[in-house]
């Protein structure tokens, strides 16, 4: 459960990470909800799904 | 044969000249002689290997017009390199002195750039002002789009230098927040798929608005297969479920 909650946080830092959205806007040269839309909806979905392939692994190997 | 050859030489060497100062008057004063002779002999190289060309030496670029478009750009960049000379080469008090104006400048303005990036500016701006300096003592506007050019040209490499930096930045934060989810992967993995996001994103916002969810999906699909599992992603869906 104490794993469960620390990786919550950690995924939380990363989805309001300001930085990386300016960041998608000053390269990519889009609007702020197009990066942010990118940042805080499809690659924390991305991290989720890996973090769980993860789990699943260290589960099955226990 | 050989003397009538050299007369035509002379002959042509003084219609350039003539050519040159009818384009720039300003180049009939003695002080431009060195340059005005610079000029002739290029633009008398560039006429020969021109007529080279046209004789049959290199056919199939002459007919393409590669000829003519190579010389004339070899000429022009020649021609501009030479003349930041012209306006004299500045001491290093007053380059420091300019330097400092700029960056001073630059400091009024609000632009924000990195020392290097800075340092750069300067440097190119200083040129820039001295490429005017020389070029508008012959031609004033030939010296203002030759400034405009060199002005154009340090703001894109300033903007590429920006975008590199900002990439290398963005590809940092992202490994970071691979490491944040405790992926159990080592470096050169968080790496490899720091750099798979970075192109994914690129086709994400390459495409129309419709297409984004979809190429998301497949892209992601393609890390998660490539990152966890080689062999085929479905099989360690099936293992999940």
């Amino acid at each position: 459960m104490g794993e469960t909650i620390r990786h919550k946080d950690s995924l939380e830092n990363v989805k309001n990470d300001e930085r990386a959205i300016e960041l998608l806007v000053a390269i990519f040269g889009v609007k702020e909800k197009d990066a942010r839309e990118l940042w805080q909806r499809k690659v924390i979905g991305t991290l989720v799904k890996m973090r769980k392939i993860t789990e699943t692994r260290e589960g099955s190997n226990d | 044969m050989t003397e009538s050859l050299d007369d035509e030489r002379r002959e042509l060497t003084t219609l350039i000249e003539s050519a040159l100062i009818a384009a720039f008057p300003a180049l009939a004063r003695n002080y431009y002689a060195d340059l005005r002779n610079q000029l002739t002999k290029r633009l008398f190289g560039m006429i020969t290997t021109i007529a080279a060309g046209h004789t049959g030496e290199f056919p199939d670029a002459w007919r393409s017009g590669e000829v003519y478009k190579n010389s004339e750009k070899r000429f022009l960049t020649e021609f501009l390199d030479s003349l930041p000379s012209v306006s004299g080469a500045l001491s290093s008090e007053e380059r420091d002195k300019l330097d400092a104006l700029l960056a001073h400048g630059m400091g009024a303005a609000d632009v924000r750039l990195p020392e290097t990036d800075r340092e750069y500016a300067v440097n190119r701006f200083r040129d820039a002002m001295k490429l005017y300096a020389g070029l508008t003592k012959v031609d004033k506007e030939l010296g203002e789009e030759a400034y405009e050019e060199r002005i154009a040209s340090l703001l894109e490499a300033l903007e590429h230098r920006f975008k590199t930096a900002s990439y290398l930045e963005l590809r940092t934060i992202l490994i970071q927040s691979l490491e944040s989810a405790e992926l159990n992967l080592r470096p050169y993995q968080l790496e490899n798929v720091a750099d798979q996001l970075l192109w994914l994103f690129r086709d994400y916002f390459t495409v129309s608005e419709e297409l984004r969810d979809e190429i998301y999906e497949r892209g992601e699909q393609r890390i998660l297969i490539s990152t966890f599992d080689p062999a085929g992603y479905p099989q360690t869906a099936r293992r999940t479920a």
